[in-house]
């Protein structure tokens, strides 16, 4: 048979298969809130902004018509090695507790180029222990978008774009800054997640009941952010919207896996695009084995992801408290100490690319990085072989990690709970 | 519903058994080693590189790439010719093209062709290793084809259509005798399909590059230190074999006095023995960085703290270091064999006290620094210190007076590059040139921060607080190289060869004018162009100047 006809009939087959509707609820971007006044520098004389010249006032910063978008930016110029050369705001009305999300666009040639939110210090005021995190630009000479990120300990907040010490020289362009709180931010990706999820939903190349998994995600992320406009920032409950929120946001290039032969067939609710569990059994002495599909659904191009077993254990609430030791507490939390007894050491557990080979798959080693390639929407099959002959018959578990190395494409790593029941 | 599904599962596993049948056309092209991205291609999607972890590179400015062939070649490579001096890596790059609309599954590996060898026996040709870039997203953003595992035998290569992987080839020609060998890369697509077949000559030059490098090449340990057998000694042979010569010794032992600082318990560095004994055959010294000194003071058995150079402090050390001196003898190390390395990237006062102390007590004892600052703080260190070791960009006019002031100390001189988002480093200007601004700084020394260390997994620079800085990612049986790790190597022996010339020509009897012009250019050129092409040239001229003193000598 050749590449042509089986393309026909896969085609036809997944065009049969588009039966579910998107129907995804369309959900608007909330309004995010930047806490920088004149962030576009659109304004004259750079208002709203505070010049730091350390060292002799040697720094330079002023307007630029050179500008990522509107008709303005900023330009900050520092000559000498010791001059301090920052363009700041800072004092904003946010509480402990609260994470920013600090962006902006700079223009440098220079690796110095920085943007820095800070906690707990006072540009011009009596600095305290303080916490701080940056980003730098890569000196590429072209705009780039440089974003920070700062669980907030301490007040006030500091929020900079410049150059410190060893920078002279160097200058940059800044424009659209952004300081938003990470709830607003999460919420205004969700939506965009929301939109692509219903997109791809539609997307008649798919089979179907990876459509409906998309279809649910995009229903899942209107309800969030429903939930997050309904729920105030303070009120009980809104911790656990943010998190439902990151991981919502996190998925969004998600690599969809499943089990061969079991997902995701025949469940009720919500088909799954990720393999959370595999249960396996086994005679002891025999292999236990499972196969495993990916699928990089949601990539442009195709990615290479690594399957990386883990050790199996005996779980710690059925592992033996070892003689002589004291007891160990019945609360989970408090036996972190306790080392889980290996019973089937990684190395020991195989994994294979089955690929096609004359009509019936082949398996062949992944190689020393365990990696194996998923292009888009070409599913690839991996095998995971469990061997058995030393473990006593008995309840085990470990993990199996989907790592892809592209995050852009197949989202981030997936760690895979894995049973294993010997008889 | 469910049925459907299940429809459609029964045709995806048809489509998966079916879809490799032949029918693909492989292209086979010749590639820039030093450049990571393979087939620069469009950009990733801004919007999906924002929501990256720590991601900081921009949509629309990333330098990234795709491996996926948008122009292939119209025509494989004619031949690939490598040359190398004996006991030198020496490796070629090559884009396998899938033209075709499937995937393809390729066995790869390299055979004499008939003839080919002169009749010497395969094995002759020491190593060939063959190699799958493989590509991951670093923490800038761009998509770098860095990871270089080896390929198993019988593993397959896959190149889906429309796509192209490359393959590195690394011929090591330990003592292989001069001449010519020819040999075949043979392509073998799994399940039958046209072998591609790709002449490989290597030109082996009648030279040998040192067994033992010239200069100090450190690094630190973050990938022995911890590990069990066998992995250690593997970790510690892809050091050996990347021209690590100066291995580092962090820690030390918990120091107990009482509060007039007589030492309560005799310190046990025993921990170290057995790393010291690992290395040592292959060590020309060792660096104890010893934590310690960075104003944590001696403890009392009561835990209490001794201030940091105090008379309590000093009378403690005073009895601290003659032992610690005596353990390095009885581990077959003299004073040349190791030094202090008490405080990172700092030399001020504190440094100056604590080296002041060390130098009163036993002079012999050697002080490394790898700190370059202003004149007046390094006048103040020089006195004391042993091993300078400069971060590389401090090589400017900005410090050209601290510079000047170790240079007239006329100790060492080492230098090296730090940064936590390496992946995003380019293989050629930042690993490669270590060497040629080695030679061309007349410097004894060089390294980088540095091969193992990282956080998470090495493959993922978005699993943890930061980028993941080493050169090396987790393998299955120990550590798989990358791109930039052997652009070090590479640099490294590029500095052989100028180290190899500089050595004939001081041994000619007379003066050998080209080849001296050829030594006093080759580095200043390759640092002012820093590409493959230039380095390349320049390699062939230093090697037949090489070669040229070589027969006269004869």
């Amino acid at each position: 048979m050749t590449g042509k006809p089986v393309r026909l009939v896969i085609a036809a087959s997944l065009i049969l298969a588009t039966a579910m509707a998107c129907q995804a609820q369309d959900v608007a971007a909330p309004e995010v809130e930047n806490l920088v006044a004149n962030p576009g520098f659109e304004q004259p004389d750079l208002e709203g902004w505070s010049r730091v010249l350390a060292g002799d006032d040697e720094g330079v910063i002023e307007p630029s018509d050179d500008a990522h978008t509107g008709s303005g930016s900023a330009r900050v110029h520092a000559p000498t090695d010791r001059a301090w050369s920052f363009l700041r705001q800072q004092d904003f009305d946010v509480a402990i507790g609260e994470t920013l999300v600090l962006s902006a666009w700079v223009k440098s040639s220079s690796t110095r180029a920085k943007l820095v939110l800070t906690g707990g210090f006072l540009w011009g005021g009596a600095p305290s222990g303080h916490q701080t995190t940056a980003d730098r630009h890569s000196g590429s000479g072209k705009w780039e978008l440089l974003r920070v990120e700062l669980a907030i300990e301490q007040l006030p907040i500091s929020a900079a774009i410049g150059f410190d010490y060893n920078s002279p020289g160097a200058t940059l362009l800044v424009d659209d800054v952004r300081l938003a709180r990470e709830a607003d931010v999460l919420a205004e990706d969700a939506v965009e997640c929301a939109h692509a999820f219903k997109q791809l939903a539609g997307r008649e190349d798919l089979p179907g009941w990876i459509r409906d998994g998309l279809q649910d995600r995009a229903e899942r992320g209107a309800e969030l952010v429903m939930r997050y406009r309904e729920t105030a920032h303070d009120a009980e409950g809104f911790a656990e919207v943010l998190d439902a929120l990151r991981d919502y946001v996190a998925a969004r290039r998600q690599l969809i896996t499943w089990e061969a032969g079991s997902a995701p067939e025949g469940e009720a609710g919500p088909v799954p695009l990720v393999l959370e569990r595999i249960r396996l059994e086994a005679e002891r002495g025999d292999d236990a084995v499972t196969t495993i599909s990916l699928l990089n659904a949601f990539g442009q191009h195709s990615v290479a992801v690594r399957v990386v077993p883990r050790n199996i254990v005996v779980p710690l609430d059925e592992q033996p408290t070892p003689a002589g030791e004291a007891d160990v507490s019945e609360e989970p939390s408090l036996r972190t100490q306790v080392q889980p007894q290996v019973v089937l050491e990684a190395g020991r557990i195989r994994v294979m690319e089955l690929i096609p080979r004359g009509g019936a798959m082949m398996a062949v080693d992944p190689g020393e990085d365990l990696a194996v390639w998923a292009p888009v929407n070409e599913p690839r099959q991996v095998r995971v072989v469990f061997p058995t002959h030393d473990l006593a018959p008995g309840a085990y578990t470990g993990t199996l990690l989907l790592q892809p190395l592209d995050r852009t494409q197949a989202g981030p790593p997936q760690e895979v709970a894995v049973e294993l029941a010997v008889r | 519903m469910p049925g459907t599904r299940l429809r459609v599962l029964l045709v995806m596993a048809v489509a998966v058994i079916l879809l490799p049948v032949a029918n693909a056309t492989l292209i086979v092209s010749e590639a820039d080693l030093w450049q990571n991205v393979i087939v620069p291609d469009r950009e990733p999607p801004g919007d999906v590189l924002a929501s990256l972890p720590t991601a900081t590179a921009p949509p629309g400015d990333v330098p990234t790439s795709l491996p996926t062939a948008t122009a292939p070649p119209t025509a494989s490579v004619e031949r690939v010719d490598l040359r190398a001096a004996r006991n030198e890596y020496e490796c070629a790059a090559l884009n396998v093209h899938n033209t075709g609309t499937q995937a393809v599954y390729l066995r790869a590996h390299v055979q004499p062709v008939a003839g080919g060898l002169s009749g010497r026996p395969l094995q002759a040709l020491g190593q060939i290793v063959l190699r799958e870039a493989v590509h991951l997203r670093n923490i800038r953003g761009a998509l770098v084809a860095d990871a270089l595992p080896p390929l198993r035998p019988g593993q397959a290569m896959t190149v889906p259509a429309g796509e192209v992987r490359q393959l590195w080839i690394e011929i090591y020609t330990g003592d292989l005798s001069p001449g010519v060998y020819d040999l075949s890369l043979r392509l073998t697509p799994v399940g039958g399909g046209t072998v591609e077949e790709v002449p490989l000559r290597l030109h082996v030059w009648d030279f040998e590059l040192p067994k033992r490098m010239p200069v100090a090449v450190f690094n630190w340990d973050y990938g022995i230190r911890g590990r069990d057998e066998p992995m250690r000694s593997r970790y510690l042979r892809a050091m050996v074999e990347h021209g690590i010569n100066v291995f580092h010794i962090s820690g030390s032992p918990k120091v107990v006095c009482n509060a007039e600082g007589e030492l309560l318990e005799e310190p046990d560095f025993s921990g170290w023995d057995d790393l010291i004994a690992l290395e040592r055959p292959h060590a020309r010294m060792f660096l104890f960085e010893n934590w310690q000194f960075r104003g944590r003071p001696f403890e009392t058995s009561q835990g209490e703290e001794v201030e940091y150079l105090s008379e309590p402090w000093v009378r403690a050390f005073e009895a601290w270091l003659p032992k610690f001196v005596a353990y390095t003898k009885s581990r077959g190390l003299d004073y040349e064999d190791w030094a202090f390395y008490p405080f990172d990237e700092y030399i001020g006062p504190d440094f100056v006290a604590l080296a002041r102390e060390i130098k009163r007590i036993d002079p012999q004892v050697q002080i490394f620094t790898d700190k370059l600052t202003d004149a007046e703080q390094v006048r103040a260190a020089a006195p004391y210190t042993d091993i300078w070791c400069p971060y590389d960009g401090h090589f400017g006019e900005t410090y050209a007076e601290g510079l000047e002031i170790m240079r007239e100390s006329g100790k060492p001189i080492w230098f090296y590059f730090c940064g936590r988002d390496q992946k995003a480093f380019p293989p050629m200007e930042r690993y490669r040139l270590m060497g040629w601004k080695t030679w061309a700084r007349d410097l004894q020394g060089c390294t980088y921060w540095n091969i193992f260390g990282g956080g998470g997994s090495l493959w993922d620079d978005f699993d943890s607080t930061h980028p993941d800085p080493g050169s090396v990612y987790t393998g299955r049986d120990g550590p798989v190289t990358s791109r930039r790790w052997e652009a070090f190597r590479q640099g490294l022996e590029d500095y052989c060869y100028l180290w190899l010339l500089d050595q004939r020509l001081q041994r000619a009897a007379d003066d050998r004018p080209t080849a001296q012009r050829i030594l006093d250019a080759a580095a200043d050129d390759v640092l002012e162009h820093p590409d493959t092409a230039t380095v390349e040239q320049w390699r062939r001229r230093i090697a037949s100047a090489i070669l040229q003193l070589g027969r006269e000598r004869q």
